[in-house]
């Protein structure tokens, strides 16, 4: 019972984070490609969609240093807090959600449901399981 | 010895157990926490989503009848042969269905690509509004697929974070809970012994 429990427990926090990408790719990168995906860590291919890449290229210029899909990071120590680490991934998602830049950024849930809205594939939800 | 107990789990009485069991709940709590975290955005996706097929559903019956007006018009004016005229000047869109993973979930989603060609003479705004009414009934399918995924995914992390809330969690509390109490009976008893020895051993003693 107690090894299934363990397993059961070690597995959940495997396959939480499954949909995260294996590597980022540019927004250049993607914006060239026919079919714009990534590999996730369960080896499924997420697509992009093309609109949300052109409203990206956008709001940062083209910019090519912008790694997506954008990862949003919850805290699991401050219930409905998320944060973006990255520079620009805050700086583009502060101008998109019309809040205040700063990095990292801090984002409520009501933020990360609106963000989502927007940006339904080129941003993605991390779950931290934190130190275990 | 093996303890057995109804609410709580099958344990050896040892030290080794407690400090396992602790570990273990622990790991429970951040487990739940994640779960019930990753429920609420599943959940929270999938009110949006209803709510932007409701809106979606609203835009398609204003796009049809745009699309039939304009269409109207169009047989009015070149008479019957428009479709055959339609058909020869209209290049084919490109047609791709992949998959978009939403916190884990696998949706379907169609991707079109139309070509970089100008809509044929006359017929510009009728192409235009029949392009976005395509669009919009694929994205409403994908919408659609998305939900009924989705519902599949929230029952069963629901699930989980219930066992996990109501059954393994309470169930580990209250084995630690039990190991505790023994643990303490059992240095009770040890105090009474060496109690019982030191007398013993005082009136040994004494005697002697």
């Amino acid at each position: 019972m107690s090894d299934v429990l363990d397993v059961f427990l070690r597995e959940e926090l495997r396959i939480v984070n499954k949909h995260i990408p294996r590597k980022r790719v540019s927004l250049c990168e993607l914006l060239e490609m026919k079919i714009p995906y990534v590999t996730t860590h369960d080896g499924t291919l997420h697509v992009f969609d093309p609109r949300e890449l052109e409203l990206l290229a956008k709001i940062s210029n083209r910019d090519c240093s912008l790694m997506l899909p954008m990862i949003i990071e919850y805290i699991p120590e401050k219930e409905g807090i998320y944060v973006i680490k990255n520079p620009i991934e805050a700086g583009i998602v502060a101008s998109i959600l019309k809040i205040e830049k700063q990095t990292p950024l801090f984002l409520h849930r009501a933020h990360v449901l609106e963000l989502r809205r927007i940006l339904r594939t080129t941003s993605t939800i991390l779950l931290n399981p934190g130190q275990l | 010895m093996v303890l057995v107990l109804s609410i709580s789990l099958k344990v050896r009485p040892t030290k080794m157990e407690l400090i396992r069991l602790r570990r273990r709940l622990v790991t429970s709590i951040r487990v739940r926490r994640i779960l019930s975290e990753r429920l609420t955005i599943l959940v929270n996706e999938f009110m949006a989503m209803l709510k932007e097929a409701l809106v979606k559903r609203r835009v398609i019956q204003n796009q049809m009848l745009d699309v039939y007006r304009s269409a109207e018009v169009l047989l009015g004016i070149y008479g019957s042969n428009v479709s055959r005229y339609l058909m020869a000047s209209t290049s084919k869109p490109e047609i791709y269905i992949a998959t978009e993973n939403i916190m884990g979930v696998r949706v379907k989603t169609i991707i079109t690509k139309y070509p970089d060609v100008p809509h044929p003479v006359g017929l510009e705004e009728f192409s235009r509004i029949s392009r976005d009414l395509v669009s919009t009934i694929l994205d409403l399918a994908r919408l659609e697929q998305s939900l009924h995924e989705l519902g599949k995914e929230i029952a069963i992390t629901k699930r989980k974070s219930n066992a996990l809330e109501y059954i393994i969690i309470p169930r580990l509390r209250e084995t630690i809970k039990y190991l505790q109490l023994k643990f303490d009976e059992r240095e009770r008893e040890e105090k009474s012994r060496f109690k019982r020895i030191k007398q013993i051993l005082t009136r040994r003693t004494m005697y002697e």
